[in-house]
């Protein structure tokens, strides 16, 4: 049963995008469109791993965190902000509001694949 | 214009109620005092009732010169103001075209990203060409993906096509390949 991987981001390409590179490699991906919806999606089931774009019309990705790492059934599922925001306020705003790690967009495929198999525990990070 | 002044006046009320009030009327005039009373509103008021009869006004209101004033909430860091800003020039269509063709430009990426989304989902005559300047020239390849998308969905004609060829072949990245690839593929459907 591969790791399964809720995906939110307003963009469809890129949430496309994501899908077919997990999906290859194994993972299982669902997608939301705005962090209403991703929360929606969070509460009805169990996820590996979240992957979060921060500015969406619709509750960004901020307010995504904030619910889930107030709530104890979701606060342990790792998140990774993946947004085109690089500037270190950005970084700092990801991580105080609960993501993981923060990378900038657009990701090369072998640092998304290394992201979910690291976050999700399907590999142990080196050194 | 006494009335003006004492709507104005309204908006600082503590009472949400005069202030939603005020917001409402103050969408039946016109001036540059109105306007940017609103605006200010909409930045700055605690309640999400006044800041959306804010948007409705300016909405009525609806000249350029509220295209400029919203324009630059777009760098609010309040993501309800940026998105009630991006609402508002959508709706504004080619009324609010002068101000989007300078937001294209901005040297901010997030800025010129915010930008192609209000084309993208807004009212423009013109939003083929804009897109496609965007796809055509701006650095930032994520500005340009989204461009792309948006262009995959309303553009269509062989110009539009070439452009997005044409950041593919600039950018060669693997994201913006797959988001070239996605908007042609929409296009021919």
């Amino acid at each position: 049963m591969g790791k399964k991987i809720l995906v939110i981001d307003d963009s469809s390409t890129v949430r496309s995008y994501y899908r077919k590179l997990l999906e290859a490699n194994g993972f299982i991906v669902t997608e939301a469109l705005n962090a209403y919806e991703g929360i929606e999606k969070a509460l009805e089931e169990e996820f590996d791993l979240y992957l979060v774009d921060i500015n969406m019309p619709k509750g960004t990705g901020v307010d995504f965190l904030r619910e889930v790492r107030s709530n104890p059934e979701l606060v342990a599922v790792p998140a990774a902000v993946i947004s085109a925001e690089r500037e270190e306020k950005d970084v700092e705003l990801s991580l105080s509001a609960g993501a993981n790690v923060h990378f900038a967009k657009p990701l090369k495929p072998e640092t998304l694949l290394e992201i979910g198999r690291i976050l999700t525990g399907e590999v142990a990070t080196s050194g | 214009m006494e009335e003006l002044s004492r709507l104005i006046e309204l908006l600082n009320s503590e009472d949400e109620l005069e202030r939603l009030r005020a917001a409402e009327e103050l969408g039946d005039h016109t001036s540059s005092e109105a306007v940017l009373s609103l605006v200010s509103c909409l930045e700055k008021d605690e309640s999400r009732f006044v800041q959306e009869a804010c948007v409705a006004s300016l909405c009525r209101i609806g000249t350029e010169e509220v295209a400029e004033e919203v324009a630059k909430l777009l760098r609010s860091s309040n993501p309800y103001v940026r998105n009630a800003a991006s609402e508002i020039l959508q709706l504004l269509g080619d009324r609010a075209e002068r101000v989007i063709e300078l937001l294209l430009r901005d040297p901010a990426p997030d800025v010129r990203a915010l930008a192609v989304r209000v084309v993208g989902e807004g009212l423009f005559s013109s939003a083929s060409a804009l897109l496609r300047s965007v796809v055509l020239n701006d650095p930032d390849v994520n500005v340009v993906a989204s461009a792309a998308e948006y262009l995959g969905e309303i553009g269509g004609s062989r110009e539009d096509q070439d452009a997005l060829n044409a950041a593919r072949a600039r950018f060669s990245d693997p994201f913006l390949e797959f988001a070239v690839e996605t908007a042609v593929r929409k296009m021919e459907e």
